[in-house]
């Protein structure tokens, strides 16, 4: 089996203040490995997006430890953080969060131009063309359906080469249509053995395109479902 | 390729154009303020050391305690022949001065300032003249005076006449740009003249201009005559022009209300700059949270608001420059004309990008306390 891209280990996570404060996450062990598309399913509240935050270092775990490539996320300030995210992980986010100025191509760039990278346009395109927005490059978001500014973000995530994609709800704002495009599309990428996907979802549509399911509840993992396990073991 | 940054923040500044124009308009008015404040000051500064700034002296002999080169003073003949007695003094030209009435045929006056000196060899003479020349002032009762009084004193032409203390006199020369700031019309005239218009002793001077002969040091004979002549004052050009400005700048406040009115503009304009791109910030927060969520560093963030910064201070110049030399234009030709010198249209510009980038300071910090986790839950 490839290694993890991202692991936690023993994730206790405590939100809020005073008397609103509680235990969000309660001790979760979870990795997302390289070629693997992960489902994350619970009842609302159950501390998805928490878990989600932690392992794309969003937040940091009040116990415990977060992982990125074996190397331990521990004590790092808001920049080191914000490292660690923009080399290795890729955010898809329900809605979608576009820049409403910036044209397709601008967004996508964006993700090149935070880490530095020239020559962006071309790389920029290409991944819009993998998407299948090759003749939208130049359409900005308002000019854009929601399956297509989703599809714009997907190309955001991924152009940075990024180890884990990590999706809350991707579909959440979708119909049926685009939903199934969208996750065939993640399903596709996480194919790539360097990159791991892991998608929070009610969806049940969404079932078929995963290699694993995580169940999540109260702050807890409540089980685990490898599917095509037959795929996994040939894998490994 | 554009840099992204730059295309961000004109797109976020562009983006709400009412809020854009606010700020554009808000830096403008600042700036020109600032603008017309310091040019006053400048212009101010020049006008009221005309008179020194355009007079031959290394050295000034005035009684002690005189202000400024309108400060009626006194001096007596007796004090010229010792200054002369020193080591190292050429010359030392009497230069008479004072306020008189200036009558028209038609008997209404005006009040003038009379200038006095000799006219040949070493003296205070107009300059700039655009009529006549200054040995035809040597002519009894001939006078010069600026183009610009023309109308306050009732003629326009070489040879029109009038009358001071009951003198005849006659425009014989006409010089253009020589404006006081006391409003009062300067009168250049013969010294002898200048003394019967002033009501003053045949012996008697405001000033004496001294010329330091060749391979004297000025500062050495100003001492020396200060030793000799121990009831008067002996100060260099520059002394006597820095005590001037002293005086009208800041003896009478002049300076520090003008300073104050810039200071006033900067402070204003800072305050208008930092409140829209603060509440510009606050309306992209979601997109600056996005940003640091896919992995901006902070500096990228900030250069995004200072590039907006930047943008707003560059235009808002470029409108603040051109109402500007609209103004510099229209006062040109005033009492108190609006000066500003290429130096201080560059110390402008710096000055606008300051404040827009300490403008930039409130945003700033509101960013950084944004948690990009907020953008999973929205
Ligand atoms: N900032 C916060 N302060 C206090 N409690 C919070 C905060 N954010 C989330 N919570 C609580 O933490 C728990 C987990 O929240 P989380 O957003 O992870 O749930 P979720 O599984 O993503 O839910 P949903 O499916 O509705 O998105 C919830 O009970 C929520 O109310
Ligand atoms: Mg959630």
């Amino acid at each position: 089996m490839s290694e993890p891209v991202i692991d936690a280990v023993d994730v206790v996570k405590f939100l809020g203040r005073g008397a609103g404060r509680l235990q969000a996450l309660k001790g979760v062990n979870l990795s997302l490995r390289g070629g693997e598309l992960v489902l994350l399913m619970g009842p609302s509240g159950s501390g998805k997006t928490t878990l989600l935050s932690i392992l794309g270092c969003l937040m940091t775990p009040t116990s415990g430890m977060v992982r990125v490539r074996g190397r331990p996320v521990a004590n790092l300030d808001p920049e080191a953080l914000a490292k660690i995210r923009r080399d290795h992980v890729g955010f898809i986010f329900q809605s979608y969060h576009l820049f409403p100025t910036l044209t397709a191509e601008d967004n996508v760039r964006l993700a090149l131009d935070v880490r530095g990278e020239r020559s962006q346009s071309k790389a920029a395109r290409d991944v819009l063309g993998m998407v299948g927005l090759a003749h939208k490059t130049k359409a900005f978001p308002h000019e854009l359906s929601g399956g297509e500014q989703q599809r714009v973000a997907i190309a955001r995530a991924i152009v940075g080469k990024a180890s884990a994609i990590l999706a809350d709800e991707p579909t959440g704002a979708l119909d049926a249509q685009n939903g199934q495009a969208i996750m065939t599309l993640l399903a596709e990428f996480a194919k790539d053995q360097s990159r791991g996907v892991l998608v929070v979802t009610h969806d049940p549509r969404i079932l078929p395109f995963a290699n694993r399911i995580v169940h999540i509840e109260d702050g807890c993992i409540v089980g685990e479902e490898v599917v095509r396990e037959a795929k996994r073991m040939s894998m490994s | 390729m554009t840099l992204l940054k730059f295309r961000l923040a004109y797109r976020n500044l562009f983006h709400d154009r009412l809020r854009f124009i606010a700020t554009i308009v808000g830096i403008i008015f600042s700036i020109v303020l600032v603008t017309v404040q310091m040019g006053l000051y400048v212009g101010f500064r020049r006008m009221v050391t005309t008179m020194i700034d355009h007079s031959p002296a290394d050295l000034w002999i005035m009684p002690a305690g005189t202000k400024c080169f309108e400060d009626p003073s006194l001096l007596d003949d007796r004090q010229r022949f010792r200054a002369l007695a020193v080591d190292g003094v050429a010359e030392a030209a009497p230069v008479v001065i004072g306020y008189a009435q200036w009558r028209l045929p038609g008997g209404t006056t005006t009040p003038v300032f009379i200038v006095g000196s000799e006219l040949q060899g070493f003296g205070l003479r107009p300059w700039s003249l655009v009529g006549g020349r200054v040995d035809d002032l040597s002519v009894p009762g001939a006078v010069a005076i600026d183009q610009y009084y023309f109308e306050r004193l009732g003629v326009s032409e070489i040879g029109a006449s009038a009358e001071i203390r009951d003198q005849k006199v006659q425009l014989m020369a006409v010089t253009k740009g020589i404006r006081a700031f006391t409003t009062t019309p300067y009168v250049f005239a013969n010294v002898d003249r200048a003394r019967l218009y002033t009501g003053m002793l045949p012996n008697k001077a405001s000033y004496f201009l001294v010329r330091v002969s060749p391979g004297s040091e000025v500062g050495k004979v100003g001492r020396q005559l200060q030793e000799s002549l121990p009831d008067v004052e002996v100060l260099t050009a520059a002394g006597f022009r820095s005590r001037s400005r002293n005086f009208w700048l800041f003896g009478t406040g002049a300076g520090a209300a003008l300073f104050a009115g810039a200071l006033l503009g900067f402070i204003v304009g800072t305050v208008i700059v930092a409140q829209t791109l603060y509440s510009s910030t606050k309306d992209h927060l979601n997109e600056f949270a996005t940003l640091r969520a896919i992995g901006s560093s902070g500096a990228y963030i900030y250069m995004v608001i200072i590039w907006q910064a930047l943008l707003s201070a560059i235009i808002g110049f470029c409108g603040a420059a051109g109402i500007s030399s609209m103004v510099v234009r229209i006062t040109a030709d005033t009492a108190l004309p609006i000066v500003v010198p290429p130096a201080m249209l560059f110390a402008l510009f710096l000055l606008t990008v300051v404040m827009c980038v300490a403008s930039a300071i409130a945003a700033i910090v509101q960013v950084m306390r944004i948690d990009p986790a907020t953008v999973l839950v929205r």
